[in-house]
Parts: C-alpha cells; structure tokens; sequence
C-alpha cells in the first residue's frame, strides 16, 4: 500500500501547527493532502477515521480549530507508528570487538565487567573524557579508593580518550593507567588510531611500545607510511625494538629531516653490534663530518666499540685545528673550532679502546694550550639520581618537596682547567662504562703525576670497584692531601645500593640530553668487595672541625663549610647502605640519629633512619622544630609522619608530637596557619593516627 | 556477626561521599574500639574524633529490616560516616569484642517499641470508647479531607481551562510566530497553574516554551517537532482530564482511583494511597537491569530512574526518584543495585507500559545461577511477535516514549545503517539511541567479549523514531548466565 499520502498529511499537519491554524483555510496544499487520502480511506476504518477527521478541519463549522488540528496530528502520528518498519533490510555483517578479552563464554566471571554503581562510573568517565577543573583529583582520588573500577570495559575507552586530554597531569596519569595493562590492551590503542593525530596518539604509540616492543613492528612501519607530526617521530622511536628495521633505519637516516633524523641516528647509535663491513662505522664517519651536532647527540651515550673508534679518532683529527687556531690567537678562528670541538670532547665519556686512551692522552698533553683558549667543555656530564624527597601517596596526594637539596655532588675545590676536566671525564667514563683499559689508564695518571687530585676520583672509582683495601688507601689520600676529600666525596657519590637489584649500582643521568629521551638514563650493577670497611671509613670522617675551603661550583667558586662535608658525606652514606644487612643498618642508623640530634636542619635524616628501619625518634621533631623556629603546617605534618619507629614505638612517636605540638601551643615555635579551629582539631586527629606514619606503612612511599 | 554487603552500605548512605568518608575511616583504622552483642543485633564502635575525645558509634539491628544508626558525632546525616565507617567494619571482618546491650541503647529500643505499637493499636485492643473516638475521628477526617479534595478538583477544572486557552492560542498563532512578549505572557499563564494544582500540565508548558526558545536560538527543526509532541500530549490531558474531573464531580466521588490522569496532573501518590487502591505487591524479588539519572531542565528535576525485573512474573517496572533542583542537597541520589531485592511490600501506578513501582524497603542479596536463569528464560525469542503491541502501545499520546522489554537474540550485527539485533527466531530491529537518552550504541563494539554479541539476552528500550518512522531499539544491558553487563549504568 502506498502511504505516502498520510506521510504528506502528517507534513501539512505539522506545517499548519508552525504556521498558525488561523491560516489552515487557505493553505491549499493541505486541502490537496486531504484530498489525496480518501482512497484509502475503503482501506481501513483507521484511515477512514483520518479522512473523517481532516475534513472536520477544512470544514467551516470546525469549532475549535487549534484542539481539532491537534486531535489530527495525534490520529496521523499514531497511524504512522503502527505502521512503522521494523525489519533492517540490508546485508548483515559480524562485528569485530577490539579487543576481543573474551571470545568464548565461561563459566567464570568476566574480570572486565565490574559492577561498579553509577555514582563511581559516570563520575569516573565524565571526568575522564570532559575538561573541567577538578577532573585530576577525581580520577586521582578513584584509583586510589576503588582502583578495581579501572578494569571496567567503560572505563578503559574513557582512560584513552583521556590520553588527549589538555590537562597533561590527566594525560599523564592515564599513561600510566593504561601502560599498567598487558597485551591485550594494544588492540584498543590501535583502534581508530590517527598517524596525523596530536599527542593522544603519541601517547598510544608510546605505550604500545612499551608493552609490546617489536611484536608491533608491523604496525608501527604501516602507520609510518602516512604519520606526520610528533607521532612520526613516535613511532621512528618504537622502531628501535626490532633489529631487522636496520636497513630501513639507514635508509631513513637519509630521508628523514630534522627531529625525526635525529631520532633515526639515536636508533642507529645505541646499536650494540655494527655490521661485518662496518656499515655504522661509516655511516657516522660520513654525517659527524656533515652534521657533527647530529652525530655527536646520537653517539653521546653510547659505548659500543664503533661509536669510541669515530669520536675519539675525530677528536684528534680535531685537536690538530684547535691547537693550530689557539697557536694564531685569532679569535674568530678559536670560537669557530673550539666551539664543536667542546662538543665533542664532551662525548668522550663512555667511549673505550685504544683510540679512546690515545685521544685522552694527547688531550693532557695539550690541556695547557687548550686552556689559553679560555673555551672548556663543561665539567659534570652526569647527573645524579637525588634522593631529594620522598613522595608517598597519601590518597593518591603526592608529597612535598620537603627534604633540602645540598650541595650535591660535591664540587672540587680549585680552578677549572681542561686538566681537571679530563680527569673528571675519565672518571666519568668509568662510571659509564667501567673499561679495563680506562682503569689502568687512570691508575698510571694518578700515580705517574704524582697523586695529581684532577685524577683522584677516577683512582679512586678504579680502586672502589677493584680493591679489598679501599678503605686503607681512601685514609691515606685523606692524610696526604687535604683538597682529597672532595674527589673522594665525588667517586662515592656515583654508588648507591639498589634495594630491587640487591646490588650496588651506577645509576646517573646524562644531564645533557633531552628528558624524553629513554638512553638518558645509565644503571650498571657493580660490585665493591670493600663496601662495608669504606661506610665504616665514612662514619668515621664526621669531623668537628670548625672554617671552611673553597669548592668550584656551576655560578663559580664559594666557601663551604666543613659541616656541608659533613652533610654530604652522610648523604653518600645513606645511599651506600644494603638495607638487608641488618647489622650495618643498626650501626648507620645510631650514627644517623646522633648526628641528627646535632644538626641544624636534621630533616633530611628522617629519610636515612628511614632507610635503616632505625626507630628511636626522641628529640628530633622537637630539635627540627626549635631550629626551624617559624614553621608551615605542611612541613611539620609531613616531618612528624616521616619519624622513625615500628609498631612497638608508636608511643614514643605520640610522645614526641605532644612535645611539638606543646612548642607550637606555647609560642615557642611559630606554625603558620590560616584556617579555622574545626580544621587544628582534625589536623590533631590526623598526627595520631598511625596509618599516616611512613615508618608503617612503607608501601605508600616511593624514593625518586 | 551479621552478612553485610557493600552494596547494602552504599544504600544506606544519604550520598557518595559519606560512604566513601565512611570507607577511609575504615581503611584507616580509626576505630580504638569494637563490640558486639552476643545475639548479633548490636554493633557499636569507638571511633577517633577530633581532639582527645572519641565518637561512639552504633548499628542496632534488632530489626533487621530497619536497622537503627546512632553515633554521638555532631552530624546531621544519617547515617553518618562514622555509622558507615562501622558497617565497613564488619564487611572487613575486623574482630569485635562481645558486651552487653548499653542501657541507654536498651531504653532506646523500648521507646521505639512503644512508638510503633501506639501508631498501629489493633481495634481488637481498644475500649468501646476509644472505638467510638477513633471512628469519629476517622469519619471527620474523611469528610474534611473529601471536600478539600473536591475543591482541588474544581481548582483542577478551572487551571484545565486555562492550559487549554493556552494551547488554542499557541496554535492558532503558530509556533513560528512567538515572540518575546507572548512568550513572557505564556510564561505568567504558566506560573498561575501552579494555583490549580496542575503541576504537569505546568512542567509540559515550560518544556514547550524551552523548545520554542532553543528554536529561536539555534533554528534546528527538531525543537519544533518535540514542541509539537508537547501540545499534542497536553491536549490530550487537558482534554481527557477535564472528562475525568467532571465524570468524578458528577458523582460526588472524590476518592483517589486507578487513573493514571492523577499523576499526569500533577498529583504525588502515597504508598498507602496506592495499596488502598488495590496496587499493593507483597513479597516479591526484583532484580535491576538497568540504572540512569537525567535532568529536566523544564521542571528543574533530577530523575533517578531504576529499571526492574521481577523475578516471578517477569514484568519490567520502572522505579523513579524524583529530586528537584532546589532539595538536591537533601534529597539522597539513587544508584545502581547489584543484587536480588527482596522486597516484602511494594505498590504499582496506574498506566501502560512498563508500570512505575515503589517500596520502601528492601534486602539485597546476591544473585545465583537461578536467578539468571529466571531473568533470561522470560524473555520472548522474536520481535515480530511482540511488535505490534509495542507500537499500540508507544502510539498513545500520553504514553512514555520507550517500551522496556527482554528479547532473546542470536547475534548482534552491523547493516548498511548501523547496529542491528537478530532474534532468536532470525527476525530482527534497528538498535539506535532514543534522543534525549545516553548513548549506548557506542559502547556496543567496547563490549569486552564477542560472546556477549551471541545468543544472550538483551534489555531494550523500544522506541518510535520518527525521522526514519521506523521501530527500533536502544539497548541497555545484555544478560547472560552469569552476569548483568550494563551498557548505561
């Protein structure tokens, strides 16, 4: 049956009601859609009732027209939706889920449904997928409180949709829910992914490659073909997992430009094995000469043989030039070479054999000269893994920056010379990669010179990670030279205990190199077979000593007193301890409460006592307090929470709040607040509750 | 020590954040203190308070049904945090220590008693003269509360006229011609029916100058069809209710019956009301398939609407909470139920469809293999069987825009215009999204296993879609043997 007629009714109907039904009697389309139902009319008494109806309407002696047209409308409306198709006439496709967690049903529960009330996941997904301030503390809040929420399937589209968002603390935190995920999340960041996309899609290309390296090598070349942007560079980075993309990566180091070259040459560098014919020897010899910046960032941290062979060789091709130009005292000509040539030297560091050793002697040759250039590379390359703070998660509320940073590392003590810096590069190195032939290079420098101190940490690192004796040799360096106790504060510094590796470790960063990029970081396991002796040695070098030296440090040189010595080397001895034996705990933790109860700032020693599972705390909240004088109310909080103790001396912790809080409440230490009286009564509550005391509750905290 | 669910702390909670305040004081062991009675019908905690002094806290269960929640903390809510914080407590399993029943809990528990026994003296226990009172008294209050009601009635016919008026005037002017000024003067006719008791009508008439006002906005041609949905159903209801105000005039009775033209127009429906009228359900089971909140910006009203299947007749109900935009902090929001609710007594409205169902009190527990079996064996296996009535029923004008209904599938799949549901028996429906509901369509390839998409069964909200006049469905959960997989909430 043709219907259209009561489709052109039900048109005209709606038209008159916008148009007003003071016009119906002219409106002659509606009269010619009357007029075109009245055969169907024989059809069925619902259209003869239609018929009947509309012609009430057209009709002079209507009444009220307005209730008529509406009673028309209705009657048209409900025809159409009896009549209304139900059956989808058009080819049937299966869908394909991605990802697909469980195709076939079992008996058990799916672990992805999670019956989880509209009040967590609407407020959870809005949050996620809306902008609107607060949405971080949230999402924050929830992982903190139902993190099992996070599994539903709802929830985990709303996290990668969150990737994108312009809150890049949001982003952030989504990264690292979904980067917390298996496999089987990849198929929902492939899904509708964009390569021309903005930095949601860098993100999932991130984390695909995190979790699956090369098993998406196919996915990160078909994306390449057409990606653009950051999310280019993005995936040129995830090639690095699969070692057959070599020839496509040499062939990209010649096409590609800018940022995403770069990111090619990196790959190509921190290859281990060059090829039989040398292919990256060449390949590096070629561009170091073209584009010497690009070379040297990508051979930067490196330390294969290929990569030491073209820095250390053009390096002394260089060095002819340099010596050349300073000779002439031209200027000009000086800046032009002595510019690059830093750069270079600069990458030295890292780099062994032959050609190395050679490189750093024709340099100590020549340092004079170089330093009537008044050009110097710079001195510390490699940055330190400071334990400045600790962050622990309070309801997901990251911690202050509490703790004070020192003067750390330590800085030596006399003007800067290219001397100086060598022997600080080769120290450098052998933490970099700690070479036997670097070693025995370094030993020969130190003791050849005369017990030259430019070369003291690198023998001392040689002598930590190669003598049982250390200690002995360690004091009489002390005793012969007064300026030794810096170097040797640097060597040790570079060592920490690794709690994870249950090993001791060289764990820096290269602090000239882009945050983003993963070879900054260096973490080599390294044995000390005299590490117990050297922390006795260490406990035993607190001197009481009043004055003060020199020290050189990055705005030049200033004093340093013998108590910021004494501060440092504590620092150094707190990330040497092996916190599973017990007995050297106990011995630090005694020496770290003493000192602690002797200091000015004794702050930072919360953290070492921490570390020993020390857990006497009397006097050290209310010494830190006294000394502090005027205080913020996070700082003490936080201070009060990170006291030692266990679960037998909470008492002693309760003793020593009351102490504090009898100092704040009698004007005798200043605490800075600006909130109601409801607000101290909480905050009082809060100190006593012992599920916030980290020395309890360990898991809540993270070293950085 | 008594079985306790999360599910049942969350439904205690006045809101979220009490039950999440209530949680950490758990989680952060604040109680010093826990005890309980040996028969299992009183908890009571010691919970750290602010200063030196601690908050004691209680949950008495001498009847089950309706526990009773005290704590000597200065808050107003009920239960507070602290009361939750003990029920986290139990949940936890944490080991409480046995003590007798306080005295003030136990005088506590006896004024209860009495108050309750006072309220509800069987007349079997009464004096000749007590009975002769509370007949009189009964026989006054009856007759005050009939006159007022026949007054309302009157009221109601006079505000009838006017909404009527008002439509005939919207509609002979027509839709495209309100300005400015006839929109302010609508809106003063609207705010006078608020004076003769006609709150529906009222809602509809606001919704229908919000769509005039969004089309002189943004010029979308949907506003006009949704405003002339509006005037057809609120000339429906005036038209009908003016027949149904003067047939209950004429006969004098002003008694409340099973119309539903007594809710459109505004009027709030007692639970007792409703079991007077021979609405009253007792002891059945539900279970809740489905759960959403929306906002109407009309009425200025947030709607907590619960879908619910009873597991002995396999009817679906509707449960709605109403909280207005001004009570919202006072009012507690629903939630998502998972669990069977045992529910002793519960009362119907008067309507079609998927009727509105309300109780006040419920036990939950967990659902068993049984109970998916039950849900999913009283769904029907093919649409076309049922269709028709579904369109008989969505045509009514005063009928709700979406037919809740189970349907036993064998695929679902994609066509050339989306999503589409096979049934059981291979004929099959358009899945799409209803306007003005959250979209679930979408969530149909997040699903996370392809067996969902299979032989299963699923919840849907039938609806009429009007552009393409065609049937279809939005779904809204699918259930399998094991589980509710929600796409909303």
């Amino acid at each position: 049956m043709d219907l259209s007629p009561v489709y052109e009714l039900q048109e005209r109907l709606r038209a008159s009601i916008i148009a007003g039904a003071n016009l119906i009697n002219e409106d002659f389309r509606l009269k010619r859609a009357a007029e075109a139902i009245k055969p169907l009319a024989a059809a069925s008494p619902v259209f003869a009732k239609l018929c009947q109806q509309t012609e009430l309407l057209l009709s002079s002696g209507c009444g009220s027209t307005a209730g008529v047209l509406l009673d028309t409308m209705a009657l048209a409306d409900a025809i159409i939706c009896t009549l209304g198709t139900v059956e989808v006439k058009s080819e049937i496709t299966d869908i394909e889920l991605t990802p697909d967690l469980q195709p076939e049903e079992d008996t058990q529960e799916n672990p992805y449904i999670i019956n989880a009330p509209y009040s967590q996941v609407k407020t959870l997904v809005n949050a996620l997928t809306t902008t609107g301030s607060g949405n971080y503390n949230t999402v924050n809040d929830m992982l903190y409180t139902c993190p099992d929420i996070f599994k539903d399937y709802r929830v985990k589209h709303a996290l990668v949709c969150a990737l994108g968002a312009s809150y890049s603390e949001l982003a952030s935190l989504a990264y690292r829910c979904l980067s917390q995920n298996g496999a089987e999340i990849i198929p929902l960041l492939k899904k509708d992914f964009d390569p021309n996309g903005k930095k949601e899609m860098v993100h999932r290309v991130n984390i695909i490659s995190e979790i699956s390296g090369a098993a998406e090598n196919s996915f990160y070349i078909e994306m390449l073909e057409t990606a653009t942007g950051d999310v280019r560079t993005a995936l040129i980075n995830a090639l690095r997992y699969e070692p057959s993309n070599f020839d496509r990566l040499v062939s990209m180091a010649k096409t590609e430009r800018g940022k995403n070259k770069q990111c090619v040459l990196n790959i190509l560098g921190s290859i281990e094995n060059d090829t039989e014919n040398g292919q990256l020897y060449g390949l590096f010899k070629q561009i170091i000469k073209k584009s010497p910046d690009s070379a040297i960032k990508a051979l930067l941290p490196a330390t294969t043989s290929y990569a030491s062979k073209v820095i250390a060789e053009t390096c002394i091709e260089q060095l002819t030039k340099v010596i050349k130009s300073i000779e002439k005292n031209d200027a000009n000509e000086i800046t032009k070479t002595l510019s690059p040539f830093c750069k270079l030297v600069m990458a030295l560091p890292g780099k062994h054999g032959d050609e190395v050793c050679q490189c750093y002697k024709q340099l100590l040759k020549e340092s004079k000269t170089l330093d009537k250039s008044g050009w110097k590379p710079a001195l510390e390359l490699l940055d330190y893994s400071l334990v400045h703070s600790i962050q622990y998660i309070y309801h997901g509320r990251t911690s202050l920056q509490f703790f004070n940073q020192k003067n750390f590392p330590p800085r030596t003590g006399r003007k800067l010379t290219w001397e100086l810096i060598i022997g600080s590069y080769i120290a450098q190195s052998l933490v970099i990669f700690p070479d036997g032939q670097l070693k025995q290079m370094a030993m020969e420098l130190f003791e050849n010179s005369g017990n030259n101190t430019n070369f003291l940490t690198a023998a001392t690192l040689v002598k930590m990670l190669e003598s049982s004796n250390c200690s002995v040799w360690l004091d009489e360096q002390v005793k012969n030279d007064k300026n030794a106790m810096t170097e040797i504060q640097r060597a040790l510094s570079y060592v920490r205990w690794d709690k994870k590796l249950n090993s001791y470790v060289t764990c820096m960063y290269f602090s000239n190199m882009e945050w983003q990029d993963s070879r900054k970081t260096i973490l080599n396991k390294t044995d000390i077979p005299d590490a117990i002796r050297i922390q006795d040695w260490m406990m035993e070098q607190y001197s009481q000593a009043e004055g003060s030296h020199m020290v050189l440090t990055p705005t030049g040189v200033q004093k340093r007193d013998a108590e910021q010595d004494n501060l440092c080397m504590d620092e150094i001895l707190n990330r040497w301890i092996n916190t599973a034996d017990l007995e050297q705990c106990k011995k630090a933790g005694s020496y770290f409460y003493n000192r602690a109860l002797s200091v000015q700032d004794n702050a930072d020693y919360l953290r070492y006592m921490l570390n020993c599972k020390w857990t006497e705390c009397q006097g050290l909240a209310t010494r830190f307090a006294r000394n502090k004088k005027n205080i913020q109310m996070w700082e003490i909080t936080d201070y009060l929470y990170c006291l030692p103790g266990d679960n037998g001396t909470i008492q002693k912790i309760h003793k020593e709040i009351d102490a504090v809080i009898e100092l704040i409440k009698s004007g005798e230490v200043k605490m800075n607040y600006n909130i109601n009286s409801e607000h101290i009564q909480n905050w009082f509550e809060n100190l006593k509750n012992p599920s916030n005391y980290i020395c309890l509750n360990p898991d809540r905290y993270e070293e950085l | 020590m008594i079985e306790i669910t999360e599910q049942q702390i969350l439904t205690f909670a006045p809101n979220a954040s009490a039950a999440s305040n209530g949680k950490k004081i758990s989680q952060k062991g604040g109680f010093v203190k826990l005890e309980r009675t040996s028969d299992n019908t009183l908890y009571i905690g010691e919970c750290k308070g602010s200063g030196n002094s601690h908050y004691i806290t209680s949950a008495d269960y001498i009847n089950q049904a309706e526990p009773v929640f005290r704590c000597t903390c200065p808050s107003r809510q009920y239960p507070c945090k602290h009361s939750l914080a003990l029920l986290y407590e139990i949940l936890a399993g944490k080991e409480f220590s046995i003590c007798e029943v306080p005295e003030d809990i136990l005088r506590k528990r006896e004024k209860k008693k009495a108050r309750d026994n006072k309220a509800s003296k069987p007349e079997s226990e009464m004096t000749e003269e007590e009975l002769k009172k509370a007949e009189k008294k009964k026989a006054s209050a009856a007759k005050s509360a009939k006159n007022a009601k026949i007054k309302k009635l009157k009221s109601q016919l006079k505000g009838l006229d006017l909404a009527d008026k008002m439509t005939d005037s919207l509609v002979m002017a027509g839709l495209g011609t309100i300005g400015g000024a006839s929109l302010k003067s609508y809106q003063d006719i609207i705010k006078q029916m608020g004076d003769y008791y006609l709150t529906g009508p009222q809602k509809l008439c606001n919704q229908l100058l919000i769509e005039i006002t969004k089309f002189q906005k943004d010029g979308s041609e949907i506003h006009y069809d949704n405003a002339i949905d509006i005037l057809k159903k609120l000339h429906t209801l005036v038209k009908k209710s003016r027949q149904y105000i003067e047939n209950k005039l004429a006969s004098d009775d002003a008694s409340l019956d099973d119309n539903m033209l007594y809710e459109e127009l505004g009027g709030v429906w007692k639970l007792t009301e409703l079991e007077e009228a021979g609405r009253g359900i007792e002891n059945k089971n539900f279970v809740q398939l489905s759960f959403w909140i929306d906002y109407s910006e009309s009425a200025k009203l947030y709607t907590d609407t619960g879908c619910w299947i009873c597991l002995e007749d396999g009817n679906i109900y509707i449960n709605y909470n109403y909280r207005p935009l001004k009570a919202v902090k006072y009012i507690k929001q629903d939630d998502s139920v998972f669990g069977v609710a045992s529910v002793p007594r519960a009362a119907t409205y008067p309507g079609d469809g998927n009727l509105r169902i309300r109780w006040e009190n419920a036990q939950i527990r967990d659902l068993t293999e049984e109970d998916y079996n039950k849900i999913t064996g009283f769904a029907p296996g093919s649409i076309n069987a049922g269709a028709k009535a579904i369109k008989n029923t969505l045509k009514n004008t005063l009928a709700q825009p979406m037919l809740l209904q189970l349907i036993k599938y064998q695929k679902i799949a994609r066509c050339d215009y989306g999503f589409v549901l096979i049934s059981e028996s291979g004929d099959n429906i358009l899945l799409g999204d209803m306007p003005g509901m959250e979209q679930t369509t979408p969530r149909i390839e997040m699903l996370p296993g392809s067996y969902l998409l299979k032989n299963q069964v699923m919840l849907a909200a039938f609806y009429y879609n009007n552009r393409n006049r065609r049937l279809q469905a939005q779904p809204l959960s699918i259930i399998t043997k094991n589980s509710i997989v929600r796409l909303l909430y």
